[in-house]
C-alpha cells in the first residue's frame, strides 16, 4: 500500500467522526444562530441575519454571566495556581520524602466533578455546613451562621469555585511537580555556585524553565474553569437570583428552560470563538516562543 | 540470493535536499558490499531505497532481474539488520527471531526448526525465552541478525549494525558476520562510517560522500589506486598525507626538497610522463614513511622535516610532522579531527627510532608509492 | 552545630507545612465517606460532627434500593465502556500516524483536535441533541456513547500522540521487513509494542465518560440516565436527603478515586506527559 493512502486509511476514521460530531454540530450551530428558532418547532425557522448576535451583545444577563465567568474562571485559577504551585514546591524541597504526599494529593484527581459539587455544596450549605461550624470553633466567624456562602449574591461565584479549587489544585501541582523534577539539577547547582541565593535562583533558573509548563497549566485550566458548568450547577443551579449564573450556563438555561435556540446559538458561537481564539493566542504568546 | 543493480539513482527529499546523486553499481549474488563514507554523506538513504523503505525519486532499482522500484519492502524479500536492532521488545528471543517465518506463512514445526538452527548458529539458544530488554547489547545484536538469517531472504541489508557495541566485541562480531556470509552466500550489502570495518569485510566497498559515489573496487585497489583525493583520504589510517607540490621531469618539489621519482612509477602511470612544472597533488601514505636511520626499506627517498609528536605504540610509532608545504584538506571531516589543525603529517615509523619531539627527523620515503592528483579535478593522475 | 539544627528545623517546618496541605485536601473527601456511613437520621444534625458515632449503612441501602440508581450505575458502566472502546478503535490508529507520518495533513488533524479539545460542550450540546434526534438517537445508549466519544477523541488523541512520539520508527520498519505490511506492522507490532500507553489513554476515556454530566442531562430524558444525572436529580425529588445522596456520590467516585491512588504514577504520566514534554 502506498504511504499516502495508508496515512489517509488510519486517519480518516477519526477524522470523519470528528468531522460528524464536532464539526458538523458547530456548522449547525452557526448556522441556528442566524434564525429566530424554537426548540420545540425547530422547523419553524425564520432568517434574521445578525438579530441574535445584536441581541446577544446587549443583553445586561448575558453581559453579567459572561463576568460572572471571568470572575470564576480567574478566582479559581488564581487559587489552583498558588496552592498547585506551592504544593509542588514543597514536594519538591522535601523530594523523596514526598511519595506518599503526593499519593494523597492526587486523590481528588478524578473525583467526577458533580461529586465535588456536592461535596462542596454539604460542606458550605445553609446550618449543616460543617466550614463554618469549624470556622466558628476556632473563632474567625462570630456564629455558624455570619458567612452565607451559597446564598449571598456577592459571595456565591467565588464560594462556587472551592470545589473546582478543590478538585484542580492537585493537577496544578502534580504537573509542576513533574515540571521542576525535569529541571536538570546541575542548572540550580551551577546558579548556587555563582552566589545566587534561593529567590533568586527561583526566579532566575527554575520560573524561566517552568515557562513551557506553566504554560499548557494556565491554557487547559483556563478554559476548562471558563467552560464550566457541572460543577456549578450542582451547588447552585445558578442560583440565587442568577448570581453563580456563568456563561455556559446562562446558554444552557436559554436553550432549555426558555427554548429559545437560536439567540443561545449566537451566545454559544461568540463563546466558542472566544475560547479557541484564548487558547491559540495563548499557544503563540506563551508556548511558541518557549519553544522557539 | 540475488543480484542486485542500480541505475542512476537519485533520491530528494522535499523537493530541495539531493541526498543521492545518479548511484549506479551492479552488485553479484552472494557478493559482500560496503557502502562507507562520512556522517551524512547518503549510505543510510541508499541502503533504505534498496530496502523499500524509502521512495526512490528517479533511477531503476533491480533485485534479481526484476524492477523493484514500486515493490512493497515485504514483498522484496529482503532481510534488514538497523543500527538500534529494533528488536520487538513484548516479543521473546524465539518469538522475535520466528516472527519473519510467520509472517511468510512457514508451518509451525519449520518454524521451531529454523529457530532453533539460527538460535544454535548465533549462540542463542539459552537465552529463546528472554525479552530483548534481558540481554546485553551483544546478545541483542545476535538476535537482530538471527531475525535476518532465519529465512534465506534474496538479500541481507545492514545499517551499521556493530556500531552500539564496544570496541572489543565489534571487531570479533566483525568476523563472525563476515564469516556467516560467506558460509550462506546471501548477497550482503553492509553499511558503515567505519573504513576498517569497510576493508576487513567486504569483497567490494563503494565510497559515498555528499550522495555522490566515489569509487566502487575491492578493498586493494581503494588502498593502492585510489580514484581521488577523497577515497585516498578516506581509506587508511592515520589518512595519506597530501600536499600541494610540483612535478618537475622525473624530481617532485616538495617545498623546499626534492625528491626523485622512480622511473618505474612513470612508466605505469603515463599522465604524468613528461611534465615540466606541472603543480600536483602528491599523497604519501604513512605506512611509506619511516626513520632514514632505522629503515628497513630496501629504496627510499630522503628528505628533513621537524617532529611535533611522538606515540609509541609498541609494534610501531606515529610520528607527527611539519612537512614544509601547503596542506591539502581532501573533504573528510573526520581525517582533519584525527590529525588535529596543526596540519601535520603522520609517518608510521618502525619502533626502533629514536626521534624525539623537537628533533629534525630524517625521513624515509617509499617513492614508488606515492600518489598523485590533480590539484583542479582532485583525480588521481595515472 | 548551630546551623545543623536551623536546617533540621527548616526541613521539619517544611515537613509539616506539606503534611498540612495534603491533609487538607483529603478531608474534604474523608468527611463525605464518613457522611454516607452515618445513620440517615444523624446525617443533618445540628452541630454536624466529623465522624460517625454509629457505624451504618443504612444510607447506601437506601440507594440501592431506588428503582433509578442502580440501573443508572448499569448505564454509565455501559456507556463508559462502550466509549472507551470506540475512542481507542477511532484514536489509536489516527495518533499513530499523526506521530510517526509527519506531513501536512497530520499536523493539521492535530492541530484540529487540541481546537476540539478547547470547545466548549455547551456549543456543541444542542446542536448534538438536533443531530441525535435527526438520527432517532436521542435518550439511548448509543447516542449518549457518540457524544462522549467526541469529547474523549480529542483528549485520548493528543495522549496517545505524545505516546507514539516515543516510538522508534524502525519498529514498524522492521516488522515490514520481516514481511508485514504496514497495517500489520501497525497491528502486530506497534500495538502490543504500546500497550501500556493505550491502556492509560483507555482509562482516561472511561474517565471522561464516566464523569460527564452536561451531554448526559442533555441528550437522556428516561432510558439512559447515567449515574451523575440520578445523583444530582435525588436532590430535588426527594428534597435534600443528604444521607443517600452521599452515599452514591461515594459509590460512584470510590472506584475512580481508588484507581487513581492505585495506578497514581501512570496517570500523572499521561497528565503531565504533554506538559512537560511540551
Ligand atoms: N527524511 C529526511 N528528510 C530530509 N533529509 C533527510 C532525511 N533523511 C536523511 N536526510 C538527509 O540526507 C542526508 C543523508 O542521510 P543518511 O541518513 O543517508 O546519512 P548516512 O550516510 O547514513 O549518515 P550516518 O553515518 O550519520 O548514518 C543527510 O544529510 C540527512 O540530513
Ligand atoms: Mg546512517
Amino acid at each position: 500500500m502506498k504511504e499516502p493512502t495508508f496515512v489517509a486509511l488510519m486517519l480518516s476514521p477519526a477524522a470523519v467522526f470528528l468531522g460528524l460530531l464536532v464539526a458538523y454540530p458547530v456548522v449547525l450551530l452557526i448556522w441556528n444562530s442566524f434564525y429566530e428558532v424554537d426548540l420545540v418547532n425547530p422547523a419553524g425557522r425564520v432568517w434574521i441575519g445578525l438579530e441574535n448576535y445584536a441581541d446577544a451583545l446587549t443583553s445586561r444577563r448575558i453581559r453579567e454571566s459572561a463576568s460572572r465567568t471571568l470572575q470564576y474562571a480567574s478566582f479559581a485559577l488564581l487559587f489552583e495556581f498558588l496552592f498547585g504551585f506551592c504544593a509542588a514546591l514543597l514536594f519538591a524541597a522535601i523530594a523523596e520524602n514526598s511519595r506518599w504526599h503526593r499519593t494523597i494529593f492526587a486523590l481528588p484527581i478524578m473525583v467526577p466533578p458533580i461529586v465535588a459539587g456536592l461535596l462542596w455544596r454539604f460542606l458550605l450549605v445553609g446550618d449543616i455546613g460543617i466550614l463554618n461550624h469549624w470556622l466558628a470553633g476556632i473563632g474567625v466567624i462570630s456564629d455558624p451562621g455570619a458567612i452565607r456562602w451559597l446564598s449571598d449574591t456577592d459571595l456565591v461565584i467565588y464560594s462556587v469555585a472551592f470545589a473546582d479549587i478543590w478538585l484542580t489544585t492537585s493537577f496544578v501541582a502534580l504537573v509542576s511537580y513533574a515540571g521542576l523534577t525535569n529541571i536538570p539539577k546541575d542548572l540550580i547547582e551551577a546558579a548556587r555556585m555563582d552566589g545566587a541565593n534561593a529567590l533568586k535562583r527561583f526566579w532566575h533558573v527554575t520560573l524561566p524553565l517552568m515557562r513551557p509548563v506553566i504554560a499548557v497549566i494556565v491554557i487547559v485550566r483556563g478554559v476548562d474553569a471558563a467552560k464550566t458548568f457541572d460543577l456549578i450547577w450542582i451547588q447552585t443551579q445558578g442560583g440565587p437570583r442568577q448570581a453563580s449564573e456563568v456563561f455556559s450556563m446562562n446558554i444552557y438555561q436559554r436553550m432549555v428552560r426558555y427554548g429559545d435556540l437560536g439567540e443561545a446559538s449566537a451566545s454559544a458561537t461568540l463563546f466558542l470563538i472566544v475560547m479557541v481564539l484564548l487558547a491559540a493566542f495563548a499557544y503563540w504568546k506563551i508556548w511558541k516562543p518557549a519553544h522557539g | 540470493m540475488a543480484k542486485i543493480s542500480l541505475k542512476d539513482i537519485n533520491k530528494v527529499y522535499g523537493d530541495k535536499f539531493h541526498a543521492i546523486r545518479d548511484l549506479t553499481f551492479h552488485i553479484e549474488d552472494g557478493e559482500f558490499m560496503v557502502f562507507v563514507g562520512p556522517s551524512g554523506c547518503g549510505k543510510s538513504t541508499a541502503l533504505r531505497m534498496i530496502a523499500g523503505l524509502e521512495k526512490i525519486t528517479s533511477g531503476e532499482l533491480r533485485i534479481g532481474d526484476e524492477i523493484v522500484n514500486d515493490v512493497d519492502p515485504k514483498d522484496r524479500d529482503i532481510a534488514m539488520v538497523f543500527q538500534s536492532y529494533a528488536l520487538y521488545p513484548h516479543k521473546t528471543v524465539r518469538e522475535n527471531i520466528a516472527f519473519p517465518l510467520q509472517m511468510a506463512g512457514i508451518p509451525r514445526d519449520e518454524r521451531a526448526r529454523r529457530v532453533t538452527n539460527a538460535a544454535r548458529v548465533l549462540e542463542l539458544t539459552d537465552h529463546l525465552d528472554r525479552k530483548p530488554g534481558q540481554l546485553s547489547g551483544g546478545q541483542r545484536q545476535r538476535v537482530a541478525m538471527g531475525r535476518a538469517i532465519v529465512r534465506q531472504p534474496k538479500a541481507f541489508l545492514m545499517d551499521e549494525p556493530l556500531s552500539n557495541l564496544d570496541a572489543k566485541l565489534r571487531v570479533q562480531m566483525r568476523a563472525e558476520i563476515a564469516s556467516l556470509q560467506r558460509r550462506l552466500g546471501v548477497t550482503t550489502i553492509y553499511v558503515t562510517h567505519d573504513q576498517v570495518e569497510a576493508m576487513t569485510m567486504g569483497d567490494r566497498v563503494a565510497v559515498l560522500k555528499a550522495g555522490v559515489l566515489q569509487q566502487v573496487d575491492t578493498p586493494q585497489i581503494l588502498y593502492a589506486r585510489p580514484r581521488n583525493i577523497f577515497v585516498a583520504a578516506f581509506i587508511g589510517s592515520p589518512s595519506m598525507n597530501l600536499y600541494e607540490a610540483t612535478l618537475d621531469g622525473e624530481l617532485l618539489v616538495l617545498g623546499e626538497q626534492t625528491l626523485k621519482v622512480p622511473s618505474s612509477v612513470f612508466a605505469a602511470r603515463p599522465a604524468i610522463r613528461e611534465s615540466a612544472n606541472r603543480p600536483v597533488i602528491v599523497g604519501i601514505r604513512p605506512e611509506d614513511i619511516d626513520d632514514a636511520s632505522v629503515t628497513t626499506k630496501p629504496e627510499f627517498e630522503e628528505i628533513d622535516a621537524p617532529v611535533s609528536l611522538v606515540e609509541a605504540l609498541g609494534a610501531e610509532t606515529m610520528v607527527h610532522l611539519k612537512i614544509d608545504a601547503p596542506w591539502v584538506d581532501a573533504g573528510d571531516p573526520d581525517a582533519v579531527a584525527e590529525i588535529g589543525d596543526e596540519h601535520t603529517a603522520v609517518g608510521r615509523f618502525s619502533p626502533a627510532t629514536s626521534v624525539r619531539p623537537g628533533d629534525t627527523a630524517r625521513l624515509a620515503i617509499s617513492a614508488d608509492s606515492l600518489h598523485f592528483f590533480d590539484p583542479e579535478t582532485r583525480v588521481s593522475l595515472w | 552545630m548551630a546551623e545543623r539544627s536551623t536546617f533540621d528545623m527548616g526541613r521539619t517546618i517544611v515537613q509539616a507545612l506539606a503534611l498540612l496541605l495534603v491533609l487538607s485536601f483529603a478531608v474534604p473527601y474523608v468527611y463525605l465517606v464518613m457522611t454516607s456511613l452515618k445513620p440517615a437520621a444523624h446525617v443533618q444534625q445540628i452541630p454536624p460532627s466529623f465522624l460517625p458515632n454509629r457505624i451504618s449503612v443504612e444510607n447506601y441501602l437506601t440507594v440501592i434500593n431506588t428503582q433509578s440508581m442502580p440501573r443508572a450505575f448499569l448505564s454509565s458502566v455501559a456507556v463508559a465502556v462502550l466509549t472507551t472502546i470506540l475512542s481507542l478503535a477511532l484514536s489509536v490508529p489516527a495518533a499513530y500516524v499523526a506521530a510517526q507520518y509527519r506531513r501536512p495533513i497530520t499536523v493539521f488533524f492535530l492541530l484540529f483536535a487540541l481546537i476540539t479539545r478547547m470547545v466548549p460542550a455547551v456549543s456543541l450540546g444542542v446542536p448534538l441533541f438536533q443531530l441525535l434526534k435527526s438520527l432517532g438517537l436521542l435518550d439511548t445508549t448509543f447516542g449518549l456513547v457518540l457524544a462522549h466519544t467526541s469529547a474523549a477523541v480529542p483528549l485520548v488523541l493528543l495522549l496517545l500522540a505524545a505516546f507514539f512520539d516515543g516510538l522508534p520508527k524502525e519498529m514498524e520498519e522492521a516488522a515490514r521487513m520481516d514481511g508485514c505490511s504496514r497495517f500489520q506492522a501497525f497491528l502486530y507490532i506497534v500495538v502490543p509494542v504500546m500497550k501500556s500507553g493505550i491502556a492509560i489513554s483507555a482509562l482516561f476515556a472511561f474517565i471522561t465518560s464516566w464523569n460527564e454530566f452536561l451531554y448526559a442531562l442533555l441528550l437522556t430524558s428516561q432510558n439512559s440516565k447515567t449515574a451523575p444525572i440520578v445523583i444530582a436529580e435525588f436532590n430535588s425529588v426527594y428534597g435534600l436527603s443528604w444521607g443517600p445522596m452521599t452515599a452514591a456520590a461515594v459509590l460512584y467516585s470510590l472506584p475512580v478515586v481508588l484507581v487513581t491512588l492505585v495506578l497514581q504514577k501512570q496517570i500523572i504520566g499521561g497528565l503531565t506527559f504533554g506538559a512537560v514534554k511540551g
